[in-house]
């Protein structure tokens, strides 16, 4: 193809991207490939600084880690689009851990039921939260910082200031959150929030309601006159924040088998970062779900991988710190790359 | 019990040769002083303490109850207020807050120096102060506190001691290294007890010829387990077999499930920990961690409101009391178990536990 037809085509692609151009825009884009690119750096860094590290129990510990931010991150993926943001959402994760608890262990109800309740009770501060911001016009900002002040302390008040043990672990529910995929070394917990990623990831790519939090969060003014009910479109993306966050906490208990009565604490920042990293638009419009799972990873993997090389504790933070900042910087290299090539193709059909 | 008979206890009880078993000894006492509670009261006015542990949990409960015994002994008021994300801002604005309420005793932590400007302003509104669990020795001094808590560094030398003896006698073990685990980095106490570990394990190795290690490493069990459990996993991963141990300074959770998670079997390496909350002393009964380490929380509690009630009625100061440092293992689990179900079930009578 000549070097006129090629551009003719490039221009034409911007303008005009086919279905399946969307398709993938929206499962993998530059930004994944590069945020892809950075796991596997990091991997083979801290192979060569233990050899060890390339081993399957750490893939395991990181796949372990990973479950709850990554179930997390879907429900923050979709709300960050959206052009809103949840500070509530590991006070939320808390919450639940701590509810289950109290049903299964302390009011012995069914733990598949206290798992639902849960959930249930992750939907409802999800469907507060989101009538704060779209109904009262409260900032998100202010309005989960509220949030997960008020969460911080039901948690606490509904377990008495104490720590909420499992009981009866032989139970089948603990034994399956604890245990691993048949014939595999694949924790089933990991197994569940890879199931939903793909849904969550299937959803993004291809729904008119993906379309709908791509426009409210990329220009919700546009989006509005276009006949989208932004509205309603946050307040959805609230409750699968709060929903998510709700079955991550009786996941993460139905593992660990116990709810600190400081549960979720920080986490917030873990699944704000794992997006960021992964690329999501901290004000809308745009991300992926494999991003924030690959955010979620490389958190992950900074924190086995220090440890396996011997480095002094606190470069943990530091490390995951200066990762959030190139990802961004990064991030706005290839926005403005990408904004070049827009206006050279947009000047070009001009012309 | 007369009120002599009841000042005689409390005298024997805060004798400093001994390591007190307090718990046991402060739950008879309420018990058997009960009946003698209202002629007790009648030596001092109605007091109010206000108890603010540094940090939300369960491992105040039994202290707890141990204020709250003194207090029905000697008819004061006791409120507990709690701190559910821990910081030093955040246990200075506890006090702050404790302080606006005017009572007469406060009793809480000196973990951190930052505490110190708060200690002074309470003293200088004419609350008494009494640290317990974690305090500064000299800062305390300086402030003329009492302190009623377990020596944190002696402790931690006995329980490295205690992991080299168990890795050395039970598991025949010569070399090999102990990872031993800081919940909260920066705190005083704890980094006391780390280090108090490490020291043990290393004299161990001086005095009997073995050359254990120890790695010292910041396992984020207190405020994420989550990710304590993947530092512990990846601590087993970089070790491999030359890992023998995995001590903990606040609790085995993580280390448990780290370990189950890589197969390894109870009893295989040498697990043990600070503390002996239900949760420690069930993991014991199962064979997973060796040991833990009664603080006496009872007798903190109990102790820090008898200090202040011998210095306002008597004007008898208590410079340290040393509680705890009880190693509870299989052997002794059973007659701990029975304390323990003791204050487990005060503390739910009270309403400090559910």
């Amino acid at each position: 193809m000549s070097d006129v037809l090629r551009r003719e085509q490039d221009e034409e692609d911007v303008a005009h991207p086919t279905r399946w151009q969307k398709i993938r825009e929206r499962v993998v884009t530059s930004r994944e490939i590069v945020t892809f690119a950075v796991v596997v750096i990091l991997f083979l860094f801290f192979t060569v600084g233990n050899p060890r590290f390339a081993s399957v129990n750490i893939l395991i510990g990181i796949a372990r880690r990973i479950t709850p931010i990554g179930i997390l991150s879907i429900g923050v993926t979709f709300l960050l689009i959206a052009g809103e943001l949840d500070l509530s959402v590991g006070a939320n994760f808390g919450f639940g851990m701590v509810l289950f608890g109290q049903l299964a262990s302390e009011r012995h109800w069914d733990t598949w039921l206290s798992m639902a309740m849960a959930t249930l009770a992750g939907l409802l501060i999800g469907l507060f939260n989101g009538a704060l911001v779209t109904r009262l016009g409260v900032p998100s900002f202010i309005a989960t910082l509220g949030m997960l002040a008020a969460l911080r302390g039901a948690g606490n008040a509904l377990a008495g200031g104490v720590q909420t043990y499992a009981k009866n672990t032989d139970q089948f529910f603990y034994q399956y959150f604890a245990g691993n995929f048949p014939g595999t070394r694949l924790p089933n917990m990991f197994v569940i929030m890879l199931i939903l990623t793909l849904i969550a990831a299937f959803i993004l790519a291809t729904t008119k309601f993906a379309s709908d939090v791509f426009a409210t969060g990329g220009n919700a003014e546009a989006a509005r006159k276009n006949g989208i009910a932004t509205g309603h479109v946050k307040m959805a993306c609230f409750v699968l924040v709060g929903g998510l966050a709700g079955l991550a906490g009786a996941i993460q208990f139905g593992y660990i088998e116990y709810a600190p009565s400081n549960a979720g604490v920080g986490f917030e920042l873990q699944v704000i970062a794992a997006a960021i990293i992964g690329g999501v638009g901290l004000f809308g419009g745009r991300g992926t779900i494999l991003g924030s799972l690959l955010g979620a990873v490389i958190l992950a993997e900074l924190t086995s991988g220090l440890v396996m090389i011997g480095a002094r504790d606190y470069w943990d933070g530091v490390a995951a710190g200066v990762v959030i900042v190139v990802a961004v910087a990064l991030d706005g290299l290839l926005r403005r790359g990408a904004a070049r090539r827009l206006a050279r193709a947009s000047s070009a059909r001009r012309g | 019990m007369g009120e002599n008979e009841i000042h005689d206890v409390i005298r024997v009880l805060l004798n400093r040769r001994g390591v007190l078993q307090g718990g046991a000894g402060a739950v008879a006492l309420g018990a058997a002083a009960m009946s003698g509670g209202a002629a007790f009261a009648a030596t001092g006015p109605k007091r109010k303490v206000i108890l603010i542990p540094q940090d939300a949990g369960d491992w105040n409960a039994p202290a707890r109850v141990g204020c709250r015994d003194f207090c029905s002994l000697a008819g004061w008021d006791f409120q507990h207020t709690g701190n559910p994300v821990y910081s030093v801002e955040n246990h200075v604005e506890q006090v702050n807050n404790a302080i606006a309420a005017k009572p007469d005793i406060i009793i809480t932590e000196l973990e951190s120096v930052g505490l110190v400007p708060a200690f002074q302003k309470a003293q200088a509104a004419g609350i008494t102060m009494v640290i317990f669990d974690q305090g500064i020795d000299a800062e305390a001094t300086k402030l003329g506190v009492s302190v009623i808590n377990q020596d944190e560094l002696a402790t931690g030398v006995a329980q490295g001691s205690q992991a080299a003896i168990t890795a050395h006698k039970t598991l025949g073990k010569t070399k090999g290294v102990f990872g031993v685990g800081n919940g909260n980095p920066g705190s005083t106490s704890i980094d006391k007890r780390q280090n108090g570990t490490e020291q043990g394990i290393l004299d161990y190795n001086k005095a009997n010829g073995t050359s254990f290690t120890v790695d010292k490493f910041a396992d984020d069990e207190f405020f994420d387990p989550n990710s304590s459990i993947q530092k512990w996993s990846a601590k087993f991963d970089q070790y491999g077999d030359d890992l023998i141990g995995a001590i903990a300074v606040g609790g085995p959770g993580p280390i448990v499930k780290a370990a189950q998670g890589h197969n390894i079997e109870k009893g295989k390496i040498v697990i043990g920990t600070f503390d002996a909350r239900p949760d420690v002393l069930e993991l014991i009964e199962q064979g997973w961690i060796f040991w833990g380490i009664d603080q006496g929380f009872p007798s903190m509690g109990f102790y820090s409101c008898a200090a202040a009630w011998l210095w306002l009625e008597r004007g008898y100061p208590t410079k340290t009391i040393r509680t705890g440092a009880d190693f509870v293992t299989k052997d002794n689990l059973a007659a701990v178990k029975a304390r323990t179900d003791k204050w487990v079930a005060l503390a739910k009578q009270y309403g400090d536990m559910k």
